[in-house]
């Protein structure tokens, strides 16, 4: 399962030949056909920051999300979500299986089932991934949501910003508050070539595709 | 063996054909159970990214057997709007095999469902007036309830006489409530009509709303999923009248079976005539997104799944049923039955793989590998499990409910005042 998936293509011909990639994380669409296909509501936009989320207590599998969307960014559990997944990581020594440490990194207000690390089946607060609903790219809401709570600015602090715009060596991704004009992405988008994917489909979607 | 139940002689026959379709339940009950049990991961299922279809066998079976039941509906419907003779006596059993075929999809739907407990969930708490899905429950829901009252109505004499219980103490057997019980019919039909076209229109519209799949928006999607509907479901009449009356010893008339495989022949050429504008459309302007899917249907790997389906499920039948002769051969009928059936049924699963398995490219290279989707046992034992239960039900209907119409003498006054 891709909740990003990076497309690999070869162009050129011998000796010139490059490969080119291209992320496909959630398009986090204005209009997105999710939102609108989903018949329970577990699919939404989140009204405060735009986020398209899911609420997987709702999902009831039906993958018309699937189908609806055109970027195909959806994956389905077809399993039993496991942990060993996943990296087995820890946070400040302390090992994220203990509930209580767990609630202490979250502060109790980030759902964890938008963090698919933290989500565990045994811990009943917690048991927030199902085998056989639908999920996809969060933009990492619970950091951005826990930063935002600590005061820190999505896209400038590491802590508020998404795993992959961090963790990228090259620095491909950027990510930030485009609604502000001076925000470094909508200084990037001023400054550089851009496309958005699909763009006669009139999703608006918020990823910029820089040039 | 003279085993009675009910007043039904139960011959060793039936006890063997009930046996087997239990069998059959049994391995669809184990079928589903896997996936209950383990996750989605035991069908051929694979979300788009990854190179497979979302929707498959099951959806399949769903949407060609919400089609099935309209013949059914419509045969009884127009037996009772417009008074046709000819089709009142198979009124009940069209009636009743509407019924049970539209019970079926909702199951498969269950099947496909990742958490079928929530199946509700679309109704209550947090509906999506802007899903198709929503409308696909509510139409559903009001169609199976309008068919099980139009069962009830269309029986209730003969409930009074057989299965007294049934008739939940409306027992008056007297002109004015037979009258009364006629005027309900047509109302039921008159409301149910436009209730069948909106259940095939909603049904096409799962599909033909969706702009991420290229070849499902059309807005030949609705009419398209009507007229194959007729066909498939007259042609599911036809088969059905024949099986009972060979099996169950019901008194059908050849005329009757003949008269609906003459409609049969009309509405064939209409199936194909929107299937022809589809393909011509795409195929005229080819637009690449629109014409991969349309090349995967004609040349490609699909090929000999969709020439089957125009050949030998519709072309084929359409010049058998073009005969006399053959219109009032059972044998003939028969077959060229099932041949629509399953080119119907080709339809749908050519169609739905068109759509799912062919998506936008972004800015003309970034494409998902081409996927490919192979049913695996566990959903064809569940749809063998779900058709094997139909049958049972369906047996069990035809032998302990007075289905069948009594003889009435037609005066031929009353039809010369008709006309």
């Amino acid at each position: 399962m891709f909740w990003m998936y990076v497309f690999r293509k070869e162009v050129g011909k011998y000796p010139n030949v490059t490969r080119r990639f291209l992320p496909r994380p959630c398009m986090h669409c204005h209009h997105p056909s999710c939102v609108e296909a989903c018949p329970t509501q577990a699919r939404h936009k989140n009204e405060a920051d735009g986020l398209v989320l899911t609420n997987y207590s709702k999902c009831i599998g039906c993958r018309y999300c699937v189908v609806a969307c055109p970027y195909n960014v959806n994956s389905f559990n077809w399993k039993e979500p496991k942990k060993n997944q996943y990296f087995d990581w820890e946070v400040e020594g302390k090992d994220l299986y203990g509930e209580g440490e767990l609630t202490e990194y979250v502060q109790g207000v980030i759902p964890p089932n938008l963090n698919p690390d933290v989500a565990r089946r045994d811990i009943p607060t917690l048991q927030y991934r199902f085998v056989g609903v639908v999920e996809k790219c969060t933009f990492c809401a619970h950091r951005i949501w826990s930063g935002i709570k600590k005061g820190l600015k999505p896209g400038v602090d590491r802590d508020a910003t998404p795993a992959c715009v961090i963790t990228c060596p090259v620095r491909a991704l950027h990510f930030g508050d485009l609604d502000d004009p001076y925000s470094n992405v909508s200084r990037l988008l001023a400054k550089r070539r851009w496309q958005r994917a699909l763009e006669d489909l009139g999703n608006e979607p918020s990823v910029y595709y820089l040039f | 063996m003279n085993l009675e139940i009910w007043g039904v002689r139960i011959t060793q026959r039936l006890v063997a054909w009930i046996a087997f379709l239990i069998l059959l339940i049994l391995l669809g009950v184990y079928g589903f159970s896997q996936t209950l049990l383990e996750g989605h991961w035991r069908t051929g299922l694979q979300v788009p990214s990854m190179g497979g279809a979302v929707w498959g066998l099951y959806v399949t079976n769903y949407i060609f057997l919400i089609g099935a039941s309209a013949g059914g509906f419509i045969i009884a419907a127009s037996a009772h709007i417009f008074n046709v003779e000819k089709y009142k006596p198979i009124s009940t059993l069209a009636t009743l095999l509407a019924l049970i075929v539209i019970l079926l999809p909702p199951i498969f739907i269950a099947a496909d469902l990742g958490r079928p407990d929530r199946m509700l969930h679309v109704a209550y708490p947090t509906p999506n007036l802007r899903s198709p899905l929503f409308y696909v429950l509510l139409t559903l829901t009001l169609y199976i309830i309008l068919l099980v009252l139009e069962a009830w109505f269309s029986m209730r004499r003969r409930l009074v006489m057989k299965r007294r219980w049934l008739t939940l103490g409306f027992d008056d057997l007297s002109e004015y409530s037979m009258q009364r019980d006629e005027r309900i019919l047509r109302v039921l039909s008159l409301v149910g009509l436009p209730l069948a076209v909106s259940v095939h229109s909603v049904t096409g519209w799962i599909f033909g709303l969706m702009k991420s799949r290229p070849f499902w928006l059309s807005p030949l999607m609705a009419p398209i999923f009507l007229s194959s509907a007729l066909v498939s479901g007259v042609a599911l009449l036809i088969f059905v009248c024949i099986v009972v009356r060979k099996f169950a010893g019901f008194k059908i008339e050849q005329d009757t079976i003949s008269d609906l495989a003459r409609l049969l022949f009309m509405m064939i050429p209409i199936d194909i005539f929107f299937l022809m504008i589809e393909v011509l459309t795409v195929g005229y302007a080819h637009e690449p997104t629109d014409m991969r899917p349309l090349l995967f249907l004609l040349v490609g790997s699909n090929a000999p799944l969709f020439w089957f389906e125009i050949i030998a499920g519709a072309l084929l039948p359409f010049v058998i049923l073009a005969f006399p002769i053959y219109r009032r051969s059972s044998r003939v009928l028969t077959l060229t039955s099932l041949l629509i059936l399953a080119g119907i049924w080709l339809k749908r699963w050519n169609l739905l793989m068109a759509g799912t398995l062919f998506t936008h490219e972004w800015f003309g290279w970034a494409e998902y590998p081409l996927g490919s989707y192979t049913p695996t046992w566990v959903e064809w034992s569940v749809m063998t499990g779900i058709y094997g239960g139909a049958a049972l039900l369906f047996t069990l209907v035809i032998k302990f409910l007075p289905v069948e119409e009594e003889r009435r003498a037609i005066p031929t006054q009353t039809i010369v005042e008709v006309e």
